[in-house]
Formats: C-alpha cells, sequence, structure tokens
C-alpha cells in the first residue's frame, strides 16, 4: 500500500507582484484564469492555485510521472479540494495565512502530517546549523527541512532522529532512509523566502508507525 | 535574417536568467552546462518568468512542450537558436 504526498509553500511577501505580466496567462487554465479575474484578491488566488498544482505535481512525481511541470496542465478546483491532472483527480488541502499559502497533495491510501516553520524560527540561531547533519554542505533551508522531518520520524517511528536520513533520489524525489534503509514513508519538502515547509505520508499499516491520525 | 551568434544567445539567455535567480554568484561562473534549477537556484515560478522573458527578448513562442527541454543553459541556447531559425 503505498502513499504519495506533494507540498509547496508560497511566501506572499517574497513572492511579490514583479513577475511577468503574462505569467497568469501562461500558468492557469481557462478556468482558473476565469476565477484569478473575478477574485477580490487575484495576487492571493494567482499563488494559492500556483501552489495547489505544483504540490500536485510533486505527487504525479512522486507516482512515477517524470515529465517536467507544465502548470497549464493541471487544474486547481476550490470549490471541491481537487486539481485535475491527465483525468485524474488529485486531493490537496490548501492551508492560507496572512503571508503564505501552502498545499498538501495526496494520493493513496495513509495519513499525513505538514508542518511550516519560518526557517529562522527552527533553529536559535545560525550557529546551530554546525550540529546539523548535511551542514555545510547544503542550504539552510534544506537543512532545516530535514531538521524537521527527522524530528517528527523520529517522535512517529519511536527512534532517534539520528537513525534518520534524507536523500533525493535521482529525480529529486525526497527519501527517507532509516537505520540505512529506504523506507516506504512519503516525504515532500518545500521553500520559500522565509518559509520551510514538509509534509510527512505514512502509508496505512505502516508496522512502525504509532499512526498519528491528523 | 542574419543568423543570431552563439554568444549574443548565450548572453541573451544570461542576462534574463540572472533576473530570476537567486544566486547571482553561481550566475557569474554560469556555463552552457549549468542547470537552472539546481545550479543558478531558479524557482519554478520563475522559470516561467525566463521563459516569458525569453519570448520577448528573442521575439519568439516558446510551447509548453518546450519548456521541458530548458533544464540547462546549453537547453535554452540550443531551443533559442532553433526558434530563431
Amino acid at each position: 500500500v503505498a502513499v504519495f504526498i506533494g507540498n509547496d509553500i508560497v511566501d506572499l511577501r517574497g513572492e511579490s507582484e514583479t513577475c511577468h505580466p503574462r505569467f497568469a496567462r501562461r500558468v492557469l487554465t481557462d478556468y482558473e484564469y476565469q476565477e484569478y479575474r473575478l477574485s477580490h484578491d487575484p495576487h492571493r488566488y494567482l499563488w494559492t492555485a500556483w501552489a495547489a498544482k505544483e504540490a500536485a505535481y510533486k505527487v504525479v512525481r512522486q507516482s512515477g510521472d517524470r515529465r517536467v511541470f507544465r502548470p497549464a496542465a493541471f487544474e486547481y478546483r476550490r470549490c471541491t479540494g481537487f486539481v485535475q491532472y491527465g483525468g485524474r483527480s488529485i486531493t490537496t488541502e490548501v492551508r492560507a495565512a496572512p503571508d503564505y499559502v501552502v498545499a498538501i497533495a495526496n494520493l493513496g491510501s495513509g495519513q499525513y502530517t505538514e508542518v511550516t516553520r519560518v526557517i529562522e524560527g527552527v533553529l536559535r540561531n545560525k550557529s546551530d546549523r554546525s550540529i546539523l547533519p548535511c551542514s555545510g554542505i547544503l542550504p539552510l533551508e534544506s537543512v532545516v527541512a530535514r531538521h524537521l522531518i527527522a524530528t517528527i520520524l523520529a517522535s512517529e517511528l519511536r527512534c532517534s532522529s539520528a537513525d534518520i536520513v534524507v536523500l533525493k533520489d535521482q529525480w529529486g524525489v525526497p527519501e527517507a532512509y532509516v537505520k540505512g534503509k529506504r523506507s516506504c514513508v512519503a516525504l515532500s519538502i518545500s521553500h520559500h523566502e522565509r518559509y520551510v515547509s514538509i509534509a510527512i505520508g505514512l502509508p496505512d499499516n505502516y508496522p512502525e508507525s504509532k499512526q498519528r491520525r491528523r | 535574417v542574419p543568423e543570431i551568434a552563439d554568444q549574443d544567445v548565450f548572453d541573451g539567455v544570461m542576462t534574463v536568467i540572472k533576473k530570476h535567480s537567486s544566486d547571482q554568484a553561481a550566475c557569474q561562473s554560469a556555463g552552457l552546462d549549468s542547470h537552472l534549477l539546481d545550479d543558478l537556484h531558479v524557482n519554478s515560478a520563475r522559470i516561467v518568468d525566463v521563459v516569458l522573458d525569453f519570448e520577448d527578448a528573442f521575439n519568439i513562442s516558446i510551447k509548453d512542450s518546450d519548456i521541458d527541454r530548458i533544464r540547462t543553459v546549453g537547453d535554452a541556447v540550443a531551443l533559442v537558436k532553433e526558434l530563431k531559425k
């Protein structure tokens, strides 16, 4: 039993309205573009749709479709909570905060948990970075994401966070290794400007899991 | 119409990419093999802006299906040259 998970976060302050004038028309479907034009807050609508589409794309990629992201091939239906892609309906939850929007898409059978943090807020100070695995190799946002994943997974699996390593496969999809063995836990990482968001999908009947339910 | 020189295309491509990259230092040393997402840190939303700016800068039209082909600076240069013919 597999679960696939994808997330995407957009820092609305960082994503200023400086994008190309044809950006919205290019990335939105006709249906979405109509919603965008009628929206009382087009900026927020645009980036909500973008986050939902990219989260759904990550699910599709994780499930084996390796095509490059074509935003207009995905259609976000706010009223149903689905993103449509190639005849598939991908459940996509959107959470909106004043400064950011985060979308979490999933397919398959299982539960998921999602955490969003201010990057700098995760570490008490930047010097903490030196004690984290992968520090010095990866950018700060990636280190923070891995730290969050290891902490949460360690709690779920009742092991030490030192037992958990997050690597990316050849397609850039993150994978969790627990005590050296590749886990069937699904992971997704997104960061943008001030924020980092991680999503963890646990398949039903995952033996070591406490099966935290949301 | 005279064929656009490789160096001119490269320079034009890099001007656009620099505008949307979050790593200006990486752009300074970028070459044809530099990967837009991994090496030059152009995120997926900014890739769309890159494509739209290519269209404006080179007076071309890039189909969504062609965006798949733009992974490196060299891919972008090749695509622009192909569409300028």
